[in-house]
């Protein structure tokens, strides 16, 4: 019998009893609070016989237990030895399977039925003048062909698993270009044709990748961004990293393969490397502002985009890159 | 260079007698000495120029185009993804091509409009025994919809509540913001009109609405 719960309208536990199923009120209850009703998992494949394996319980599929109504003095005890079943913490000890002794959880004792206002299922309860307990006449050498392979742990009882060849769901059942507009098709279609390199080997052996490095070179040179120097000692150097885009047009199809080459800015360390840090970019007030003003006063508006944004900027930390 | 911390700098060091506004860094302004006024904006990498001075205007395009390497895109007709177009009337933003990905993307092309941005008797609450939807869905589609209110204030209100369950949300409050692109849908092309009336006075209103949120009362 396991999971009491306390009913406040009535003057008893609710006991359950898995292997019929059934629910019943005692008012009569004796917790076990240091066992766990459930077998504690094993490990896979571990054989577990050791003496705590006595204290659990095995699964919820174990056969009826016996309840007695009454067994309460040593005499009963005594004779329910007598009768094959195991005596535990003075307890009566419901029957087991195989080699293994279950402790009763709970013992009810209905000493005083008539308090009960709810009548226990009469199946689980085997009156003061039973003294054929079923169960417990049989005590080792019960092991009924269906009970035979129980002692080995579940992770063995079941087959092992096959690997399938091909995938059981494969993605193309879920998934259709079919709905997307013709435009991103073949923005997603490149996408799958076209791969931005990952390792340096893979860019040197690609052309079009060269190409996109070299002009990145190309303006850094132009703008005079550095100068090959020596590490000076004590100086700490700021990584770099090529990173590497293919930039797509409207329609998906490639407008140009670019290379950039960034510095690990992460690294820097502020007051050293950097005094200040720059975020230009505006307000959504100032730029409603401006257009108000120029709507309001006629004024020219122009706009200017600038290629390489930041390859212009003037330093005057020195910083050195490796 | 890109990458470093201070690398953006190359916008602060523009001298030519520009002045830095406090209120906004990235704003420029010189008075120039024939009273005229030029104003320089930047957005990263995108420069607006506006300016009554014809002269200074030029001067500081060529100052620019010396110094880094610009596209000189002309008059402003798309910044930010909002559309400008100039009238006889004034100066028109919208974010029509904006709203059309929206719709697309959120399947809303062909859905019926809604008259209202938000249904004047929805109460937003947290809703906590709603289903709970795709949180980064439900982030992406709202946070597109407050870029888009700068250019749509009259979805503003509404935006401004299902943004509040950000953190989440629920199936309510997805359906408010899906309610807000329906009403997009009927009304793609509406924007902002700045008008050529020569007021600049600034005029000011508030207004408080009492009591009506359901999660704090206020």
């Amino acid at each position: 019998m396991c999971f009491h719960r306390i009913l406040i309208n009535q003057k008893g536990y609710k006991c359950y009893h898995p292997p019929s199923q059934k629910f019943f009120v005692s008012r009569d209850v004796t917790f076990f609070e240091h066992q766990s009703y459930f077998h504690q998992a094993h490990l896979q494949g571990e054989t577990a016989r050791n003496e705590d394996e006595l204290l659990m319980l095995p699964d919820l599929s174990f056969r009826p237990e016996i309840k007695t109504k009454s067994v309460t003095t040593e005499k009963e005890l005594t004779k329910s030895t007598q009768d094959g079943a195991n005596v535990r913490f003075g307890k009566k000890l419901v029957y087991t399977r195989k080699t293994k002794a279950i402790p009763e959880f709970v013992h009810v004792q209905q000493s005083n039925p008539t308090l009960l206002e709810v009548t226990t299922p009469n199946p689980l309860i085997y009156t003061e003048s039973t003294s054929d307990f079923p169960n417990v006449q049989e005590p080792e050498s019960s092991s009924t062909p269906l009970y035979e392979n129980l002692d080995i742990p579940i992770a063995l009882r079941k087959e092992t698993r096959k690997c399938t060849t091909k995938p059981l769901y494969p993605l193309a059942n879920y998934l259709s270009f079919k709905n997307f507009l013709p435009t991103h098709k073949t923005f997603l279609s490149s996408l799958n044709t076209t791969t931005t390199p990952t390792s340096l080997s893979e860019v040197l052996s690609d052309k079009k990748w060269k190409q996109a490095m070299d002009a990145e070179m190309e303006a850094f040179k132009k703008n005079s961004t550095w100068d090959l120097v020596a590490l000076p000692n004590g100086k700490k150097p700021v990584g770099c990293k090529w990173v590497y885009t293919i930039k797509y047009k409207a329609d998906g199809s490639i407008e140009r393969y670019k290379a950039r080459l960034v510095a690990k800015g992460f690294t820097q360390t502020y007051g050293v490397d950097y005094m200040e840090t720059f975020a230009p970019s505006a307000k959504m007030n100032t730029v409603r502002m401006i257009l108000s003003l120029a709507a309001n006063y006629d004024w020219n508006l122009q706009q200017f985009d600038v290629k390489n944004a930041f390859l212009h900027g003037e330093i005057e930390e020195e910083i050195y890159m490796e | 260079m890109y990458g470093l911390k201070q690398s953006p700098r190359a916008w602060f060091g523009i001298s030519l007698g520009f002045k830095q506004s406090q209120g906004d860094h990235t704003l420029f302004i010189k008075h120039s000495k024939s009273r005229g006024v030029t104003v320089l904006l930047v957005y990263v990498d995108d420069i607006i120029v506006t300016s009554d001075d014809e002269e200074e205007q030029q001067r500081l395009g060529q100052h620019l185009a010396k110094n880094f390497e610009i596209k000189t895109l002309g008059k402003l007709k798309y910044l930010l993804g909002i559309e400008v177009t100039h009238s006889k009337k004034g100066i028109f933003i919208s974010q029509q091509k904006y709203i059309t990905n929206l719709l697309k993307e959120t399947g809303k092309t062909a859905c019926k409009p809604a008259s209202t941005p938000i249904d004047p008797n929805l109460k937003l609450g947290s809703a906590e025994e709603d289903t709970a939807v795709d949180k980064e869905m439900y982030q992406r589609l709202v946070g597109r919809l407050i870029y888009l209110s700068h250019t749509r204030p009259d979805v503003a209100f509404a935006v401004s509540l299902v943004s509040q369950f950000m953190h989440q949300p629920k199936e309510v409050h997805l359906q408010a913001a899906l309610r807000i692109v329906q009403y997009l849908n009927g009304t793609p092309g509406k924007g902002i009109l700045f008008k050529r009336n020569g007021n600049v006075s600034m005029e000011a209103y508030t207004d408080a609405d009492y009591a009506r949120s359901i999660v704090d009362r206020k």
